[in-house]
């Protein structure tokens, strides 16, 4: 119990600081489910410029090693594979989309 | 542990929202030291309902005539309590501004309250199924104007010239570093702050969810979106519009505007170019 007091301590220290109250009931709704074509980032054409993310409506683009999408949320909107000045985003229909990844 | 998002992922905005874009561009540049507040609209959405949000800082569900007056309160009571690194946003659609919210907003820029108002402007009041706003083109289509609107919309931007903002400029979606840039100018005054935001909406304004961005882009180019800052008295043109031929493709990119005739585009190029000479003018001037 007292591990466990100080596990969440922690863990909220960790938090930026926060100036007022705060709802701790995040609305989240797994919104790839709407997706009907999804954003495929080929790595050997991307340049890591991160337009992608800067326009991703949905903040689902991370800028890690290589350019990530989480699909959890991708809604499919499109935008990324416009905006690529590289055009290195492959927009796949999901019923012919082959390889790993949820939903 | 996931780093915390300041606006959740997940929210129920349409595919390719510009809104939502802007709501967290906004908070890239503002961080976790901002209160932000939303009226009934899409961006209501964002702030949830009962005790769930989206937001990762403190946030208040409005109603729709006066945010700019919660907005007010906040920021006295901030300064009341020595809070003067925390940020006000203010985040409404173009209903909420040009509309109901107007006396709302005039008051709050008079009395001079720190708070940076942002206008997204999707040109219709879409949270309730799509109805003309003041801000809706000539010629547009909506719920309410079936047959295409009969009417030029307000200048809001023209129309708060002569207030005594600490800072106002327009934006876009189209160039959101543009965007940032000004939003983070914004946080520097010590006053009121006003940023209207062009926001083509593709549910409302019936375009693939995909061209969001390139509507937006067209817009600034074709000169049916002016892209300046006010400050200091003096007005600045950020970029100047490349060719107002390019209207009839903005338009024709949008089902929107469907019904328009030749006619109606030529009356919208015209008022696109005397927009654009006024603003030139104006940017003569050193007194606003
Ligand atoms: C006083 C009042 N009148 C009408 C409404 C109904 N209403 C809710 S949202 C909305 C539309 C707001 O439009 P806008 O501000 O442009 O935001 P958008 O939905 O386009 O994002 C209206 C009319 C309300 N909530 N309060
Ligand atoms: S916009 Fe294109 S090139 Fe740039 S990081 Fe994204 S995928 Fe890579
Ligand atoms: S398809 Fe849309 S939601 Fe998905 S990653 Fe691209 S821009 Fe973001
Ligand atoms: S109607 Fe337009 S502004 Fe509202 S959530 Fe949908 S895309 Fe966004
Ligand atoms: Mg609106």
């Amino acid at each position: 119990m007292q591990e466990l007091v100080k596990q969440r301590t922690k863990m909220l220290e960790t938090l930026p600081k926060i100036v007022g109250p705060v709802s701790v009931k995040v609305s989240d709704v797994h919104t790839g489910v709407w997706r009907y074509r999804r954003p495929v980032i080929r790595h050997d054409d991307c340049i890591r410029c991160g337009i992608c993310a800067e326009y991703c409506p949905c903040g689902v683009i991370e800028k890690a090693e290589v350019m990530t999408v989480d699909y959890t949320y991708c809604k499919g909107c499109g935008i990324c594979t416009v905006e690529c000045p590289k055009k290195a985003i492959d927009f796949v229909l999901e019923s012919e989309f082959e390889g790993e990844g949820d939903q | 542990m996931a780093e915390l998002d300041l606006l959740s992922k997940g929210m129920t905005t349409c595919q390719g929202c510009p809104m939502e874009l802007i709501g967290r561009s906004a908070l890239e540049v503002l961080g976790p030291k901002t209160i932000t507040m939303t009226p009934p609209s899409c961006s209501a959405i964002l702030t949830g309902s009962g005790d769930e949000t989206g937001w990762g800082i403190p946030s208040v569900q409005t109603v729709l005539m006066s945010l700019p007056a919660f907005a007010s309160g906040v920021s006295e009571a901030l300064k009341i309590r020595g809070m003067d690194d925390v940020t006000v946003m203010g985040f409404a659609g173009d209903g909420g501004t040009f509309d109901i919210g107007l006396q709302s907003l005039s008051g709050a820029i008079e009395r001079g309250h720190k708070a940076i108002y942002i206008c997204y402007n999707n040109e219709a009041y879409m949270n309730t199924g799509g109805q003309r706003s003041s801000a809706t083109t000539l010629g547009a289509s909506t719920k309410t104007t079936p047959t295409g609107k009969k009417e030029v919309s307000k200048n809001i931007d023209f129309m708060l010239l002569h207030t005594p903002l600490a800072y106002q400029a327009t934006a876009s979606v189209g160039n959101i570093r543009d965007f940032k840039r000004k939003l983070a100018k914004a946080a520097t005054k010590d006053g009121p702050c006003f940023i209207h935001v062009m926001t083509p909406c593709p549910s409302g304004w019936k375009f693939p969810a995909d061209q969001t961005v390139q509507i937006a882009k067209l817009a600034i180019k074709s000169g049916m979106w002016l892209l300046f800052e006010r400050e200091d008295g003096k007005i600045t043109i950020n970029q100047k519009p490349t060719n107002f031929e390019l209207i009839p493709e903005y338009l024709s990119r949008q089902k929107r505007f469907n019904r328009i005739n030749d006619e109606i585009t030529a009356q919208i190029i015209e008022e696109a170019k005397t927009r654009y000479e006024t603003l030139q003018q104006l940017s003569q001037l050193a007194c606003l």
